[in-house]
């Protein structure tokens, strides 16, 4: 018998290596790595208390009889604002609908969901014709009425509106394996793959930056900044479509989103409300990243921003902004100072608190394991919640008067769960 | 179509019976919603929906991929806001791009000044943080990292291959400053072991400072101890580029002592490119003293995304002490070398990765070598 020599060896050895790192078994080529999905330390039920359940079901009520409509080409979307005195609700916010799916599903309401998701569905943006092709596999971001009463989508697609719509099909694809809804998530995530992401190819940045550009229009015309808010909090989503579909482009795209996103922290734990490239574009400096307005921050976004890193488990920087932000009472200024995290008003303009920022507030607390300020916000947010089960959006700081007649239902899905888990 | 027609037909005369006008709202608040009754045209149009591709399935490309357009610049535009409508606002405060200065532009380094006995000249290795949009230009938060690299290069005309392993750390311990650490062990006709520690910190808005001090083993190709400083300013008005000057003094076998003076200007041209022209002055005092003045340009290019692939291509030129076994240390004989080096940073995770690169050295008259390098790294 021959000698073993120590080339065959290593030779051997680098083949066996070479062998195990190649794709080659074609069905795994494109998987993605497991997400480690973060959880809070405190779920919604520990803060929560029986009147918590009560306000839940309210706000049920409300959304089933005055939330959605029953106009029949939107029936069961859910309404931007609903106005308080006359119970009409104004437009169709896609998004919102989104979102009331994934409450829905969280609460087991499968039926629920899957009415709001059927009618949604025939509003996806699928043609191809000239500019339009740009926005394939998009849905838009506002349905309303015609001056004839006819209802038809408005002309631009947002990425971080679709990105909520992604979680929600995919939540209900979940629990009802209904083949339509993961193809529409999949005509989301590869339009956000293959054209918002890609800036660099369109001519709209001058390098990658991974993360999707703002929006774009029927038109073709691409807003090409990048805004932090939904896309930090839901960029998860399009990992999530990855490891379903076993397509590695989108979680791949996901995570180098959400690491460009990261980029918009500030030292004192403010998240920057976008970052814009210009146009003609320029290459990339941090100074672009840009808060609200000069020295402004919006309470609901960078909170946004706080729960999407909770979300891939950044929670030092959560912590930062955590620490940052200055509550009154549970309530959370709509506009705070960048410099020191308290209101962010001119000194002629009336303080008032966004009530979905309070709703954000909690969950954050609850990641973080803060006991007493999430409970305190609970307790605001049922001080908060009108009679017939909804919320207004905004209170002023006196008296707590709102701020107009406007019922907001997005205040309701964020006051009564934790929507920042992803539900299995 | 005709079952379809006839439902929704019946269903419609329901709903106008009910009195729901276009902008009423749904029914019983303590039943679940129910599904839309679609129209015939609903029904084909539901048929007609595409089964859209994944990225992997697209053949040609996206559709958007054919169509062309235009930008809008990046202003705010007619946006449905979620619940907080924009109000009139003043400017407040100020600008957030003022906070991106806070953090030290100059890396820490933990390889010699003292290059040419190096297999890593410019300091700038594969291993250093790369320039990317999160790093290291100030707006990000600290950044940990820790290095386990092993390499192995093969030398001709008769000089013994080098090979060794290195652990690196480098840490951001607090917004100004950052601390970097390496140990090594390595062979080459003795072996060397040697510790470094670097600090960098922010002195003012474009000024750094960088301090390193290194003790080995007494090898004859490291110092035993080695102090030295360096001074980054960054000129204010292009902040790509900037210019240096540091000093430092080491203790090597042989009795020998060296001091050092050092003068380099630094371009950095996006994240792409830079390139470093360095001027060393070297004087040393042993049994007889000798003095000297070489230069070395090095110039790096970077592809790829941070936090995913990084292609690195270094090229440095210029002259370097001659190597070898049995050189008279002290006569400061130097020469013309080159070191050309191709590495491949890919993260495996956000937080981990690895590092494989090839690298070609050759000085004048004195050897070719060959080699690559390993590396894993974790990084937070």
């Amino acid at each position: 018998m021959s000698a073993i020599h120590r080339r065959d060896l290593l030779r051997g050895g680098a083949a066996l290596g070479l062998a195990a790192y190649l794709p080659l078994r074609p069905r795994d080529a494109h998987a993605c790595a497991p997400f480690k999905h973060g959880k809070p330390a405190l779920a919604f039920t520990d803060t929560a208390d029986a009147s918590s359940a009560d306000m839940a079901r309210r706000f049920l009520r409300w959304l089933r009889s005055t939330g959605v409509s029953s106009a029949r080409p939107v029936h069961n979307l859910v309404f931007n604002f609903v106005d308080a005195k006359t119970r009409t609700g104004t437009w169709i916010y896609p998004m919102l609908s989104g979102k009331s799916i994934l409450w829905l599903v969280q609460r087991g309401l499968v039926e629920d969901a899957t009415a709001i998701a059927d009618t949604l569905l025939g509003w996806q943006q699928f043609s191809k014709d000239g500019k339009l092709a740009r926005s394939y596999g998009a849905f838009p971001s506002k349905i309303d009425q015609d001056p004839n009463g006819t209802w038809k989508a408005n002309d631009y697609f947002y990425s971080g509106d679709n990105l909520v719509i992604l979680a929600a099909l995919l939540a209900l694809y979940g629990k009802t394996k209904a083949p339509e809804l993961l193809n529409a998530a999949i005509g989301i995530g590869t339009w956000l793959t293959e054209v918002m992401c890609k800036g660099h190819k369109l001519g709209m940045w001058t390098e990658d930056h991974a993360a999707p550009m703002y929006m774009v229009r029927a038109s073709g015309d691409f807003v090409n900044s990048i805004a932090t808010s939904e896309e930090m909090l839901w960029m998860s989503a399009l990992h999530r479509l990855g490891r379903v579909t076993k397509e590695s482009a989108y979680c791949s795209q996901a995570e180098r989103a959400f690491r460009f996103l990261l980029g918009s922290q500030l030292q004192n734990g403010v998240f920057l409300d976008r970052y814009d490239p210009g146009y003609p574009p320029k290459p990339y400096d941090a100074g672009r990243w840009k808060p609200y307005q000069a020295g402004q921050i919006v309470g609901d976004s960078v909170l946004r921003c706080a729960l999407g890193a909770c979300r891939w488990g950044e929670l030092a920087r959560a912590r930062k902004l955590f620490d940052w932000l200055k509550t009154e009472s549970g309530a959370v200024p709509a506009f705070l100072d960048m410099n020191n995290g308290g209101p962010g008003f001119p000194s002629n303009q009336r303080v008032y608190y966004d009530l979905t920022s309070s709703a954000l507030h909690r969950t954050l607390a609850g990641w973080l394991g803060k006991r007493n300020e999430a409970t305190q916000a609970q307790a605001f947010l049922r001080k908060t919640q009108g009679d017939t089960g909804g919320w207004y959006w905004g209170v002023y700081k006196d008296k707590l008067a709102p701020v107009d007649s406007q019922l907001a239902p997005i205040v309701g899905f964020w006051a009564t769960a934790d929507l920042s888990i992803e539900v299995e | 179509v005709s079952l379809a027609l006839r439902r929704f037909v019946l269903v419609y005369a329901v709903a106008v019976v009910a009195g729901l006008g276009a902008n009423a709202h749904a029914g019983d608040p303590d039943q679940p919603l129910r599904p839309r009754m679609e129209t015939p045209a609903e029904s084909e149009a539901r048929k007609k929906r595409p089964q859209f591709a994944k990225p992997s399935e697209l053949e040609g490309g996206h559709p958007a991929a054919v169509a062309s357009g235009s930008a809008l610049p990046a202003v705010a535009t007619g946006a449905p806001a979620a619940a907080a409508p924009a109000v009139e606002t003043s400017a407040v405060g100020a600008q957030a791009s003022a906070a991106s200065s806070d953090r030290s532009f100059a890396i820490p380094r933990t390889y010699s000044y003292l290059s040419g006995y190096w297999r890593d000249w410019s300091g700038d290795t594969l291993l250093q943080r790369p320039y990317a949009p999160n790093d290291g230009n100030g707006e990000s938060l600290g950044r940990t990292s820790l290095f386990m690299r092993g390499f192995y290069y093969a030398l001709n005309n008769e000089l013994r291959d080098w090979s060794g392993v290195e652990l690196i750390g480098s840490i951001d311990v607090t917004k100004r400053v950052g601390v970097a650490a390496g140990l090594r062990h390595e062979l080459r006709d003795t072996t060397a072991d040697q510790a470094v520690v670097s600090v960098s910190t922010l002195l003012g808005r474009d000024v750094a400072l960088l301090g390193t001090f290194a003790a080995g083993n007494g090898a004859e190709f490291i110092p035993i101890t080695e102090l030295a400083a360096e001074t980054r300013v960054r000129v204010a008005e292009r902040q790509r580029l900037q210019y240096a000057f540091g000093a430092g003094v080491s203790w090597w076998p042989q009795t020998r002592r060296m001091l050092h003076l050092d003068a380099a200007g630094i371009f950095q041209y996006s994240k792409t490119f830079s390139a470093e022209y360095r001027l060393q002055f070297h004087r040393i005092d042993s049994d007889t003293a000798a003095a000297h003045v070489f230069p070395r340009t090095t110039m790096t290019f970077l592809h790829g995304v941070d936090g995913n692939w990084l292609l690195q291509e270094r090229i440095t030129v210029g002259q370097a002490p001659l190597y070898g076994p049995g050189v008279d240390l002290g006569a400061l004989s130097y020469k013309l070398s080159m070191d050309v080096a191709v590495s491949l940073r890919k993260w495996v995770r956000p937080t981990y990765g690895y590092i494989i690169g090839v690298d070609y050295g050759v000085q004048e008259d004195r050897y070719q070598r060959l080699g690559f390098d390993f590396a894993v790294f974790v990084q937070r």
